[in-house]
């Protein structure tokens, strides 16, 4: 089924059209929810709701990105609405490595395991977990961050820049990253 | 939104793998989707709802309707239109030309209204202080026939009822309120002590003025003979003492239900050569279907090595290893003849159709070999290697495998009556099912419990189960109908004995049958 066809289908409230969506990009939606939630029920509540948006906004669709882009920034969204109705973001976060982990840029091993990046990224306490998402992977802005979150800008920076600390030192703790002995620089703020 | 540019390669790096990952929803999630999608197709829930409702009230009125079955439906009742099409209407034609010339209530020739009698029928249900009294009786007699013969065929003696004490009786007119006094038909009967009231079920309203006749309450003695169309109704309500006497050419007389404070204290006695209902079959068919949770049991056999095979794969043969596997719906439905023995038992046999399975908890993986370990025969053992991509994985990406078989099977049990009265048994049966497989799929858990290889040579194509059940059966005016848990398990593993591991299916169900 071609994706006009499909989002035909959709249009005219066709299940099959609508499955054939579903299929086609719930698993790579899964995942951006699995990013958020705490656990994989909660995801899929997300994604679930997520897609509800989704069916019940396509006529909003004009065409002009990709199909799944679009799907992806409702998915997001769904996923953020989700956890400031949990007040997730209210949770404290302990600080205490954040400004002293030793970082490189370089040190990222070319091939890693997907999967366990992401469940290194789930280790991380939700607030800092929602900034570094939707900065260095969804690639909004600190600005753009600020107003989804309803958070200063500032907030968002010093919770990305703690976030990405304490993540790089998890995967260094689970050997995914190794430890940087030379050109080795300090975290800065940015 | 747009994307920035100035990310590093750590958040390069960190974006391309996490957009990488990839997982798969479980079917909850469409299942939710489309249920809001499209609300008005919940299958299943509101559908079983109803049905499960629907056939609890079917049956809850088929056992209702059993204790009214002395009173006639409405639906009983022909329209004006139906009788004189019928050949009632012959006979009531011929009535109203007679009470038109004459009316003389003792002396109407039954010849004239032979015509309409059909045959009689008389049954009754007797019990010692029984709970309910029914006779019936419905008569045809050949016009030509005369009516000596038609009497000496249609009599119907020794009709008696005595009471033991004095009842409370409801009024016909509480019952039968269209029907009140419409008629009294007198047909020779004799009644040697008051009557109360005595009342034709009358079929319409145009009949009722022709066949107000010869209503005599409080009347000792009834002598009178009157053609009566058949399947006419007489109600008689005796105060007390016994009735006994003639009744000609009813189609159907039915003494009236005492009741008193909900206790039926009538004592019948009737004649039992005319009166007795016709002694049912000892042959009776069953038809069902029970929809089951099917599961499965395992009994993982250790293999010992040979002395001449340690291979490797033999030793990694140890049960450690879990198999992961939830259950699935199943069916059965056959036809089960039952034969009594006795009072208590019935011989059961029959035919059974079942599905029943299982869903493995699998995993993809790259295509891989797998051994399965199997016994030779001869205390020693030999690895047979799969090419398989379903791992023993219970990953969050996880498949189900389906293993599931198709059989015919032909049970040998007997059934026992632990409990029952004339509406409701209780039976418990235990059957013995040879069983063929018709069609099958296996999945097999490797010896080193690490995958799933699929190989349907595996598995034994006859068998046996072991049958349990207990069913209620709610006895209606024509059918029965049987409702009860079933279990049901796989004696024989469901493999051959060259797999070591042995597998037992369970059925859990509900059976639903109907019977004559």
């Amino acid at each position: 089924m071609t994706e006009e066809i499909m989002l035909q289908g959709c249009l005219e409230n066709l299940s099959s059209a609508q499955e054939n969506l579903y299929s086609r990009f719930s698993p790579r939606m899964l995942g951006v929810c699995y990013r958020y939630a705490h656990n994989r029920e909660d995801a899929e509540d997300m994604l679930q709701e997520g897609f509800i948006k989704v069916y019940s906004q396509i006529h909003q669709y004009k065409g002009s990105g990709a199909l799944e882009g679009w799907i992806r920034k409702i998915v997001v969204h769904t996923c953020i609405n989700v956890l400031k109705k949990n007040k997730k973001f209210s949770d404290s976060v302990d600080l205490i490595h954040a400004s002293s982990i030793q970082i490189s840029d370089n040190n990222i091993p070319s091939i890693l395991q997907a999967k366990q990046v992401v469940e290194c990224i789930r280790l991380l306490p939700i607030g800092y977990r929602t900034v570094l998402n939707l900065y260095a992977i969804e690639g909004y802005s600190h600005k753009e961050i600020s107003v989804i979150l309803e958070i200063e800008e500032s907030t968002s920076r010093s919770q990305y820049t703690r976030a990405r600390a304490l993540l790089e030192e998890i995967l260094i703790k689970k050997k995914i990253l190794q430890k940087p002995r030379e050109n080795v620089r300090m975290v800065s703020m940015k | 939104m747009e994307r920035r540019f100035d990310m590093s390669d750590f958040e390069q790096s960190l974006k391309d793998h996490a957009d990488q990952f990839k997982m798969i929803p479980s079917k909850r999630v469409w299942n939710g989707i489309y249920n809001n999608l499209h609300p008005g197709s919940k299958w299943p829930s509101f559908t079983v709802a109803i049905v499960f409702l629907i056939t609890l009230i079917t049956i809850g009125n088929l056992n209702n309707s059993t204790s009214h079955s002395n009173i006639p439906a409405e639906s009983d009742i022909k329209s004006p239109k139906d009788i004189l099409h019928s050949e009632d209407a012959k006979v009531t034609s011929q009535l109203i030309e007679q009470k038109n010339n004459s009316i003389n209530f003792s002396k109407i020739n039954l010849k004239h209204a032979a015509n309409s009698i059909k045959e009689e029928k008389f049954s009754s249900q007797h019990k010692d202080k029984s709970t309910s009294v029914t006779n019936s009786e419905s008569a045809n007699i050949s016009p030509d026939k005369n009516i000596r013969q038609t009497q000496n065929q249609r009599n119907l003696h020794a009709n008696a009822i005595s009471l033991e004490k004095p009842v409370t009786y409801f009024k016909p007119e509480n019952i039968i309120t269209n029907n009140k006094r419409n008629a009294i038909i007198t047909t020779g009967a004799t009644v040697n002590q008051q009557i109360d009231e005595i009342s034709v079920l009358n079929q319409s309203e145009n009949q009722q003025k022709d066949f107000q006749i010869a209503f005599n309450q409080k009347t000792e003695l009834f002598s009178n003979e009157v053609a009566l169309p058949a399947s006419y109704k007489i109600i008689y309500l005796p105060s007390s003492g016994s009735l006994t006497g003639k009744l000609i050419g009813v189609d159907k007389i039915e003494p009236f239900i005492p009741i008193q404070n909900n206790i039926l204290s009538a004592n019948t006695a009737i004649n039992a050569n005319r009166l007795r209902r016709k002694k049912n079959s000892k042959i009776e068919w069953t038809f069902y279907v029970n929809p089951t949770i099917s599961s499965v049991s395992f009994n993982k056999k250790r293999i010992q090595p040979s002395a001449n095979n340690s291979s490797m794969v033999v030793l990694s043969n140890q049960p450690s290893f879990k198999q992961t596997h939830n259950p699935r719906f199943g069916l059965e439905t056959g036809a089960e003849m039952s034969l009594k023995i006795d009072t208590k038992f019935k011989f059961i046999t029959g035919f059974n159709l079942s599905y029943s399975g299982y869903n493995n908890v699998s995993n993809l993986v790259h295509p891989t070999f797998a051994d399965l370990t199997l016994n030779d025969g001869h205390g020693g053992t030999y690895s047979k290697s799969y090419i398989t991509h379903f791992g023993n994985g219970q990953s969050q990406d996880h498949i189900y495998l389906t293993n599931y078989s198709v059989e015919v099977s032909i049970p040998l049990g007997v059934q026992y009556n632990i409990w029952g009265n004339e509406k409701i048994k209780v039976d418990i049966a235990s059957l013995f099912e040879p069983s063929m497989v018709l069609k099958g799929n296996a999945y097999l858990i490797s010896s080193d419990g690490r995958y799933y290889v699929n190989d349907p040579a595996l598995v034994r194509k006859t068998n046996l189960e072991g049958h349990f059940g207990s069913y209620i059966t709610f006895i209606g005016k024509k059918i029965k109908w049987h409702l009860g848990p079933d279990l049901r398990y796989q004696l024989f593993s469901t493999y051959k004995n060259i797999y070591p591991t042995r597998e037992h299916l369970i059925d859990y169900g509900i059976r639903i049958g109907i019977s004559k």
